[in-house]
């Protein structure tokens, strides 16, 4: 079941998206947003689709691995280009086939808004692959520095999505041990009445729920013991250095925004 | 022979980019009736072999021989219910293997999915729990309520069971005190010679199975470095630094004895028993 959830997962590899520093990542993040959503165009697109790809031959992680992440919102993108495809009208008509008539209008704007999602999907999988989570969670932190002077307690956030990352993974993986431990002992699902389904899939959340607790409970008093204090003044094991790459990272997502906005 | 692995190959391949080696074209051929260690380091490839005795795994090569059952590579068919009933597969930990609201019922789960009756899987069930020495009061309680050692009993016989030709074992003294370990060893050596079943065992503590097992496996990389019996196992040195493994200490008092007193090491079964056997003969010819 782990194996289909790609995104979100950190692929090993040092190019040189790898080495910047995350907060440039993530600094490019809302600037590529605001670019997606300006586009309105097959052209505008496509530019973008090629800025994207550009970045992720950088990652030096194979095509297919974006793609992959893609899967789990296959379905929706699809939707979102039916959707448009049945009930946009504009420009020339371009098939008539009685109640089902598709306007060129509708169709961009529905290849158009599919790919908008796409693009956002690459460009979040590229920051999650190339970054760490517990970078990603300390570039958060400092990204978030600010509004701590509004109350906002920035750095129990950041802990809690630190460490809420860093178990994911482990609770998949001890869910899927579960599922094999089951499945050696006879369990077939697929013969099995659906309420018998609902049952067995709500008795595995249980182990594994308690599970999680059990080492919630574990690692606070571990981390107390260790002498971790909420609020206390920590160092930091790496630091980050702001380098000139980075500014250009994020100076080249400016790119796209200038573009878009110009024509 | 009960089990064959024939240049079985398997990569793990939803771990990041670069697969990872979990078995690398092993060859291991196991008979029938024995009690099996199989030893190595974490990371060398055991447990991954286990779960290709009951098609948890498939092999990307090779071929899997498991009683009257071949398993081969690319093979996509469903595994018979059948396999899964004949080799009973008990997993590292305990607390995530049992998941009803009573022991019982995590026991009678097994011999229920294979389709036994009512009363035949309460039987087993009871036969289960008395052999594995678990406290019939025990068996209304939910199993998180368990101490450590107890849930690992109940995760034995929930495997046991569904009465396995096979039972393979991931670490099952784990969480185990000293006295239970030896009790547990002692119980599946006796499935062994009382009921003929096949019993393997994965451990990295030598010591513990050195008195019980047949036969001793090593694995290293994904592939099989030894294989023979624990006299000759002991007494390779190389193969236990490979595996880091530790001679057990019988065998190191005696060697450091042996070579203190300007003799060769003896060829002797490596327990504490035989150790004082030999170091008490040593003694009355030198008075």
């Amino acid at each position: 079941m782990k194996r289909k959830i790609i995104l979100g997962r950190y692929m090993e590899g040092d190019s040189w998206v790898h080495r910047l520093d995350p907060r440039a990542k993530m600094a490019a993040m809302p600037l590529f947003m605001v670019a997606v959503f300006m586009v309105d165009g097959y052209m505008g697109a496509l530019a973008l689709l090629l800025f994207t790809l550009a970045v992720i031959r950088g990652t030096g992680i194979p095509y297919r691995y974006f793609i992959r992440a893609m899967k789990p919102l296959m379905f929706l993108m699809l939707f979102i280009l039916v959707f448009h495809l049945l009930y946009d009208a504009g420009g020339s008509k371009l098939l008539d086939a009685g109640a089902f008539k598709v306007y060129a209008g509708g169709l961009e704007k529905g290849i158009v808004s599919a790919s908008r999602m796409a693009l956002f999907i690459m460009l979040a999988a590229v920051l999650t692959f190339t970054t760490q989570p517990e970078q990603l969670a300390q570039g958060l932190g400092s990204l978030l520095k600010p509004l701590t002077c509004i109350g906002l307690p920035t750095d129990r956030l950041v802990l809690m999505l630190g460490i809420a990352l860093r178990f994911i993974p482990t609770i998949f993986e001890e869910a899927e041990r579960l599922w094999k431990a089951l499945q050696s002992r006879g369990l077939d699902l697929s013969s099995r009445p659906l309420r018998e389904k609902a049952r067995l899939i709500i008795a595995l959340l249980v182990p594994v729920t308690t599970g999680a607790f059990r080492r919630a409970i574990g690692l606070a008093d571990s981390m107390e013991a260790r002498g971790y204090r909420l609020g206390a003044p920590r160092s930091r094991f790496r630091a980050f250095v702001w380098k000139r790459a980075d500014t250009l990272f994020v100076g080249a997502f400016l790119l796209p925004v200038a573009a878009a906005a110009l024509l | 022979m009960v089990i064959s692995f024939e240049e079985v190959s398997y990569r793990y391949r939803d771990r990041g980019m670069t697969p990872i080696l979990g078995l690398d074209g092993l060859n291991l051929e196991l008979e029938e009736g024995r009690m099996i260690a199989v030893l190595g380091a974490p990371g060398s490839g055991k447990s991954t072999m286990l779960q290709h005795m009951n098609g948890l795994m498939r092999a990307d090569e090779g071929l899997v021989r498991i009683l009257d059952f071949n398993l081969e590579s690319g093979d996509s068919r469903k595994i018979p219910p059948k396999l899964r009933q004949r080799v009973g597969l008990v997993f590292q930990y305990p607390e995530q293997q049992l998941f009803e609201d009573t022991v019982e019922k995590d026991l009678l789960f097994g011999p229920l999915n294979f389709g036994w009756s009512e009363a035949e899987a309460a039987e087993a069930v009871r036969r289960a729990a008395f052999f594995v020495g678990l406290d019939e009061a025990l068996l209304a309680q939910s199993p998180f309520k368990l101490s450590s050692g107890q849930m690992r009993k109940a995760a034995v016989a929930a495997v046991l069971a569904a009465d396995p030709d096979i039972l393979a074992l991931d670490e099952p003294t784990a969480s185990l005190d000293p006295a239970s370990r030896e009790d547990l060893m002692q119980r599946l050596h006796g499935l062994t010679k009382a009921e003929g079943k096949t019993v393997i065992v994965v451990t990295h503590r030598l010591e513990e199975l050195v008195s019980y097992a047949d036969d001793f496996v090593v694995i290293k990389g994904g592939r099989v470095i030894f294989q023979g019996t624990a006299r000759e196992l002991v007494h390779k040195q190389e193969v236990l630094e490979e595996a880091g493994l530790m001679a057990p200490s019988s065998v190191r008092i005696a060697g450091t004895l042996a070579a203190q007193l300007g003799i060769e090491t003896p060829e002797m079964l490596p327990d504490a028993a035989a150790l004082a056997a030999w170091y008490a003969g040593l003694l009355e010819s030198q008075s």
